[in-house]
C-alpha cells in the first residue's frame, strides 16, 4: 500500500478538482443506524476490511482513523473513482479500484458515513501490563543462554 | 553412489526371483494369478448384465490385499537392525512416518530391536507424509540436525514431496528413507524413486546390497550435514530389510569434513577485524547452535557490534546480546558478513543453486535457483541490491575455529583494553537503542488493541508475559500474522524463531511446529505455534500426534476464516478489472459453514477452548493454555482475529 500512502497528497488535489461530480445528499460525519447497517455490509461485502481491518486500524494498509481522505465524502468518492478504470489516475498495485458500475455513489455515501464514524482505539500503553513486561524484556540484562553448546 | 553407479533394478529383481526357493516362488505366483482369473471373469460383454463382484474384487477395492510372504529362511539378525543400529549411531532420535509395507521390516526394527526393546530412535506416527516431512523440518531447524522419515513407495514419496520441496529450499537436513517393495503392489514401486524428488533433494541413493545400505546411509546422514544442507534420500529394497546380516557390522560413521577459511585467510580477516576501530559483524543463519555461540565468541573476542537475522529465522546472533544492535556509532569501518551480504568481505557457503543444475535433471529450473538469476526465492524484481563486498565462498561455520584462532593470536593488551571500553559503549547504545525499538513497537501495536476481532498484535503481545521467562520457540511462520514477535519479543536462542516456509508454501506450519515440539520435549521447552486457519486444514493430523507423543505445543489459531493473502490479491483483480470486489471471496473465505478448531481439536484429542472473539478473556486462555503445555500436553486455542 505504499503506493497509495505516497499518493495521499495528490488524491487531496485530484479530489477537489472533482468534487463537482459528486452530489452529496446527507451531511458528512452523520451516521443515521439504517445507514450504519448498510455501510456495515458494505464494509465487508467489497472486502474493504480485508486489508484495513474489521474497525480501520489494523492490517496492512493506511489506517482509515484520521484518514485525510475521510474529510469529506467528495474527497472520499473522488478518491474512489480516481482509482477505477483501466488506466486510473492514481494506479495503485493494491488499493481495488471502484467505478460507479461496480460501487455506487449512493452505496459509497453509506460505505463513507460507516468508515468516518470509526474512532481510534489506542490506549495507553502504561496501563497495559503486556507492554510493560515487553519493555521490562527489552531493558533486561541478557541473559546467556544455557541451551548453548559448551566450547 | 548415486542411482547413476548402479546397475539397472529389474536385473537384480530378475536375479533374486531366480535364487528364491521354488516353495515360495509359487506362493508368490498364486495372488497374480488369482487377480488375472478374477479380471478376466469380470470383465463385461456388451449384451450381458455386469456380474456381482466377486470375493477377490470386494477383497481389491477394500484394500485386502496382503503382502508377500516371508522368504522360507530363518532371519536370526535382520538387516533393517543394523540399519536401526546406524541410525542410533548418528544420534537420530526420531523416525516419523505414515506406516506402509515397504517398510515394514525397518519399522519392526525401530520398536522392537534390541534387550530392552529400542526407545532411540523413536517411531513418531503421522497422519500423513506431509506432516512426518514437515515435521522432519521444524525439528531440523529448531536443533540443526537431521531427523529420519520413512515414506512408503511411489505413493508415500509423492505424498511427502511437497514438504521435501519446502525443506530443500530451507537447506534443512533430513535424512529420507523411502522403502521399495517390487513384489507388491506395482503402481507403489518403480525402477528410479528417487528420481520422484531427485530434482529437489540433496542427494540420494538406491543401494544394491545391505553393506552398501549402511555406507548409504552415512552418506546421506554426511551429505545432509554438509553446505548446501537439505535433505538426503535412501531408497530401501524391502528385501534388504529382511534379509539375514550374517556376520556384518555397522561401519564407523566419519563425520564430513566441511571446509573453512585457511589459517592465511583467517590472519587476514582476524588483522582486519582488530585494527578497526569500529568493527561489524552481521551475523545470517549459520547451521547449528555450536556455530551461534563461536559467532558470540568472535564478537566478543573483538568487541563488535552485531546485525543479527534472529527474527527471521533460526541460528543467529542472540537479539538482546550486549554487542547485538547499531552500536555506539554506525561508521563501521569494517564489516565481516557470516552467511549474509557485507559491504567488505562476507564469508557465505555454497548455496542451494551450486548444486541446482546437477540435481535438477528433470530441467524444471525452480525459480531462485536457476544460473544467473538475481534475486531471492522471494525476491521482488525491483528489490534494491543489498551491498556486497568481497566475497569468500566457503562456509561460515567451519570457519569459524580457526577466525577464532588467529584473533587469539593476535590480540595484545592494548587492544583487549580497547576492545573491553568499545563493547562496554556498544552495550549502553545497544540497550538503549532495543528500549526504543520495543516503544516504537508498542506505539504501533496499540491501535486496536481493544477491538473485535482480536488484533494479531495483541495475539503477541498478551502471550509474552506468559512466556518470557520461559525456555520458548516461535515455530510458526508468522509473517501471516504480522510478524510481531519482532518488534515484541526478544529471541535470544539459536532456535527461538524458525523462520517461514522454505518455497511459501501452505500447510507447513502445522507440521513443523510438532516437529520442533518433538526437539522441545526432553528439555521443557514451550514451542507457540500461531496457526494460521488455511494452513492447519492441510495437515490437521498433526493435532493428533501432538496429543499421541505428548508434545509441548502451543497452538494458538490466528483464525481469520480465509486465505487471507489471496483474498487481497483477488479482491485487487477484481477492482483493477473493473468488476467490483464483492465475489472476492468466492474461493478465497473460509465461510458458509465457519470451521469450529476447538471441536476440530476436540475430535483428535487435544485439549483447548474458542472460538475467542473478545480480547479481554485472551489472557486467561493464554494462562490455562500454558499451565496445559507445561504439564506436556499440548493445548489448541481459536481466536478470531484481525485478518492482518
Amino acid at each position: 500500500m505504499t503506493t497509495l500512502g505516497q499518493s495521499w497528497k495528490s488524491a487531496l488535489i485530484g479530489a477537489l478538482a472533482c468534487g463537482a461530480l459528486v452530489c452529496m445528499t446527507s451531511a458528512a460525519g452523520q451516521t443515521q443506524p439504517d445507514t450504519a447497517a448498510r455501510g456495515k455490509q458494505l464494509y465487508f461485502q467489497h472486502g474493504c476490511y480485508g486489508c484495513h481491518g474489521f474497525n480501520g486500524e489494523t492490517g496492512n494498509a493506511p489506517h482509515l482513523v484520521g484518514s485525510p481522505l475521510l474529510t469529506n465524502a467528495q474527497t472520499f468518492i473522488a478518491f474512489l473513482r480516481l482509482r477505477a478504470g483501466y488506466r486510473p489516475l492514481l494506479p495503485s498495485t493494491s488499493m481495488p479500484s471502484f467505478s460507479a458500475s461496480d460501487l455506487s455513489d449512493a452505496d459509497a455515501l453509506e460505505l463513507y458515513s460507516y468508515v468516518h464514524a470509526f474512532v481510534l482505539d489506542a490506549p495507553n500503553p502504561q496501563g497495559i501490563a503486556a507492554f510493560q513486561k515487553v519493555l521490562e524484556s527489552a531493558k533486561a540484562p541478557y541473559q546467556p543462554s544455557t541451551q548453548l553448546p559448551s566450547p | 553412489m548415486t542411482t547413476d553407479d548402479r546397475p539397472p533394478a529389474l536385473d537384480r529383481r530378475q536375479f533374486l526371483k531366480g535364487a528364491a526357493t521354488g516353495a515360495a516362488a509359487a506362493v508368490v505366483a498364486v495372488p497374480a494369478a488369482v487377480a488375472q482369473s478374477a479380471a478376466a471373469a469380470d470383465a463385461p460383454s456388451g449384451d450381458t448384465p455386469v456380474p456381482a463382484p466377486n470375493a477377490a474384487g470386494l477383497a481389491r477395492d477394500a484394500g485386502n490385499v496382503y503382502p508377500p510372504p516371508l522368504p522360507a529362511t530363518t532371519v536370526n539378525r535382520a538387516g533393517s537392525d543394523l540399519m536401526v543400529q546406524t541410525l542410533k549411531d548418528l544420534d537420530i532420535e526420531f523416525v516419523a512416518a505414515n506406516p506402509g509395507s515397504s517398510f515394514e521390516g525397518l519399522q519392526e526394527s525401530v520398536v522392537n530391536y534390541g534387550s530392552p526393546r529400542n526407545t532411540m530412535p523413536e517411531w513418531i506416527t503421522a497422519l500423513h507424509e506431509e506432516t512426518a516431512v514437515d515435521m522432519a523440518d521444524g525439528y531440523g531447524k529448531a536443533t540443526g540436525k537431521p531427523m529420519c522419515v520413512m515414506l512408503h513407495g511411489t505413493i508415500g514419496l509423492q505424498h511427502g514431496s511437497m514438504a521435501i520441496y519446502q525443506a530443500y529450499y530451507s537447506r534443512t537436513p533430513i535424512l529420507l528413507i523411502a522403502g521399495r517393495d517390487d513384489d507388491f503392489i506395482q503402481a507403489q514401486t518403480g525402477n528410479d524413486m528417487g528420481a520422484l524428488v531427485r530434482s529437489f533433494t540433496k542427494w540420494d541413493a538406491h543401494p544394491q546390497t545391505l553393506a552398501e545400505c549402511l555406507d548409504a546411509l552415512q552418506e546421506a546422514y554426511r551429505q545432509a550435514i554438509t553446505p548446501p544442507t537439505g535433505p538426503a534420500l535412501v531408497v530401501i529394497d524391502t528385501d534388504l530389510q529382511k534379509q539375514d546380516s550374517g556376520a556384518l557390522t555397522v561401519p564407523r560413521y566419519q563425520p564430513p569434513v566441511i571446509p573453512g577459511i585457511d589459517p592465511a585467510m583467517a590472519h587476514e580477516l582476524g588483522q582486519r577485524l582488530l585494527s578497526a576501530a569500529n568493527p561489524r559483524i552481521a551475523v545470517g543463519h549459520l547451521r547449528t547452535p555450536e556455530g551461534v555461540r563461536q559467532a558470540i565468541e568472535l564478537a566478543e573476542l573483538v568487541g563488535a557490534s552485531t546485525s543479527t537475522a534472529a527474527t527471521s529465522g533460526p541460528m543467529s546472533f542472540p537479539q538482546g546480546h550486549p554487542l547485538c544492535g547499531p552500536g555506539a556509532s554506525t561508521t563501521y569501518d569494517f564489516t565481516l558478513g557470516l552467511e549474509i551480504r557485507s559491504p567488505d568481505i562476507e564469508l557465505i557457503g555454497p548455496e542451494l543453486a551450486s548444486i541446482a543444475a546437477e540435481r535438477d535433471r528433470a530441467g524444471v529450473g525452480f525459480g531462485g535457483l536457476r544460473a544467473n538469476h538475481r534475486t531471492q526465492p522471494f525476491g521482488r524484481r525491483n528489490a534494491p541490491p543489498r551491498p556486497e563486498g568481497r566475497r569468500i565462498s566457503i562456509d561460515a561455520e567451519a570457519s569459524l575455529p580457526q577466525l577464532i584462532s588467529a584473533v587469539r593470536s593476535l590480540r595484545t593488551a592494548r587492544s583487549e583494553r580497547l576492545i573491553a571500553e568499545r563493547s562496554q559503549k556498544h552495550a549502553t547504545a545497544n540497550r538503549e537503542a532495543a528500549v526504543r525499538a520495543a516503544q516504537a513497537g508498542i506505539n504501533k501495536d496499540r491501535v486496536g488493541w481493544d477491538g473485535s476481532p482480536i488484533s494479531t498484535a495483541r495475539v503477541y503481545a498478551d502471550l509474552w508475559p506468559f512466556i518470557m521467562n520461559e525456555d520458548w520457540c516461535l515455530a510458526s511462520p508468522s509473517a501471516f500474522s504480522g510478524s510481531h514477535n519482532n518488534e515484541l519479543w526478544q529471541h535470544n536462542r539459536p532456535y527461538s524463531y524458525l523462520g517461514g516456509q522454505g518455497a511459501g508454501g501452505m500447510g507447513y506450519g502445522a507440521g513443523a511446529c510438532a516437529g520442533a515440539a518433538l526437539a522441545a520435549r526432553a528439555s521443557g521447552r514451550l514451542v507457540i505455534n500461531v496457526q494460521t486457519d488455511g494452513d492447519l486444514n492441510y495437515q490437521p493430523g498433526m493435532l493428533w500426534t501432538a496429543v499421541h507423543h505428548h508434545l509441548p505445543l502451543l497452538t494458538i489459531m490466528h483464525n481469520n476464516r480465509a486465505w487471507h493473502q489471496e483474498l487481497m490479491f483477488l479482491e485487487f483483480m477484481a477492482g483493477s478489472r473493473g468488476r467490483g470486489t464483492d465475489r472476492a471471496s468466492i474461493g478465497s473465505t473460509l465461510r458458509d459453514p465457519y470451521i469450529d478448531y476447538r471441536k476440530m481439536a476436540d475430535a483428535y484429542g487435544m485439549a483447548g477452548e474458542g472460538p475467542i472473539e473478545q480480547p479481554a478473556l485472551l489472557e486467561a486462555a493464554y494462562r490455562r493454555g500454558v499451565d496445559c503445555v507445561k504439564r506436556g500436553e499440548p493445548y489448541l486455542i481459536d481466536v478470531i482475529t484481525q485478518p492482518r
